[in-house]
């Protein structure tokens, strides 16, 4: 094959094309076999190959054949590249804009709405759990209340029947006395002095009574309220320390 | 070559050698030059000449030579600034990739 026939060979192959194209590829190759020289004539032919491999560069270039466009020696996955760079070389002075766009894409994806709403969504799922619940933790809250208001009235009432005696005993032991110290000096001395032993002792009763007294209700009483308080507290405060 | 030539760093190539020719330069004489630098078979490079004169990056014209008309390229304005811009970018690709070949001592 020569350069007459190449180029015949290849006209006919492009003859799909438009005049255009074909026109301005016959003329390059035309103008290249005759600046190579006659000498380099077979070195040519040979390179490239075929007027059939020629044929299907023109037409891969110009988007037939399926092709987008590129050569068959790139792979595809450089052809998107080159897209994108082609893109952004071709609005001159501005910068690469495709790696920015993609990673702000993602950012936003990831970040704010999906915990929010997940957050949100427990929120609403522990009111309705609690609603739902609602007659069975009423009536132990009521439960725990009434036994509590029992055991305060419950107090209430061996306070008062505490002060009771211990008011009825000091009221005596001083009548005691007063009434031993009348017998002493108008009656019976030995009377009035056992009235005054026995008011004494009366006396101390309720004085023992008193000391008692404050022991419970001073002492006693605030450290069960605390304790009772502190019981009450710790299904809230799981770190709640116990007041002992 | 194991490494392969893709589309964008062929059309800086070929901006890049027609641009060295103040008075343009023909399709044979660009084949040589480029092939001087990178593996590429002759019949890759009429498209990209056809494609790069299409996008304005370079315009062709005929000059008597010879007693015949011979088909110049030469770069335009547009072409020269694209240019610029693929050297910035091979420039920043490069370096990039030179230095993580470059052996640590």
């Amino acid at each position: 094959m020569n350069r007459e026939e190449f180029l015949r060979q290849l006209e006919q192959l492009l003859s799909g094309i438009s005049e255009e194209e074909r026109a301005d590829a016959m003329a390059f190759y035309r103008s290249y076999f005759e600046d190579a020289g006659a000498e380099n004539e077979p070195l040519i032919l040979e390179e490239l190959e075929s007027p059939q491999k020629v044929a299907e560069s023109i037409m891969k270039n110009l988007g037939i054949d399926g092709s987008s466009g590129y050569y068959n020696t790139f792979a595809n996955r450089d052809a998107e590249y080159y897209r994108n760079l082609r893109e952004s070389v071709g609005s001159i002075g501005s910068e690469p804009k495709w790696g920015g766009a993609a990673r702000e894409t993602g950012e936003s994806y990831d970040s704010g709405t999906v915990p929010k709403e997940d957050a949100s969504g427990r929120g609403a799922l522990a009111v309705v759990i609690a609603v739902i619940t609602a007659p069975l933790w009423l009536t132990v809250l009521l439960l725990i209340l009434s036994v509590l208001l029992a055991v305060v009235a419950a107090l209430f009432g061996v306070a008062v029947s505490v002060v009771a005696v211990m008011g009825v005993l000091v009221v005596t032991g001083f009548v005691l006395l007063g009434v031993g110290a009348g017998m002493l000096f108008s009656g019976n001395p030995a009377v009035g002095i056992g009235l005054l032993g026995a008011g004494l002792f009366v006396l101390a009763l309720g004085l023992l009574a008193v000391l008692l007294a404050v022991q419970v209700f001073g002492i006693f009483l605030p450290w069960a309220f605390r304790g009772l308080v502190s019981l009450c507290r710790k299904p809230f405060h799981k770190r709640g320390e116990w007041a002992v | 070559m194991v490494f392969n030539t893709g589309a964008a760093l062929l059309d800086a190539i070929v901006l890049a050698v027609v641009s060295k020719e103040d008075e343009g330069t023909y399709g044979y004489k660009i084949t040589q030059d480029v092939r001087r630098a990178i593996d590429v078979s002759e019949s890759t490079l009429y498209p990209v000449l056809r494609r790069l004169q299409k996008d304005d990056c370079l315009i062709v014209y005929d000059r008597e030579c010879g007693g015949r008309n011979r088909r110049y390229y030469r770069i335009t304005e547009a072409g020269a600034q694209k240019l610029t811009v693929y050297r910035r970018e091979w420039t920043d690709y490069s370096s990039k990739i030179s230095e993580l070949f470059a052996e640590e001592v």
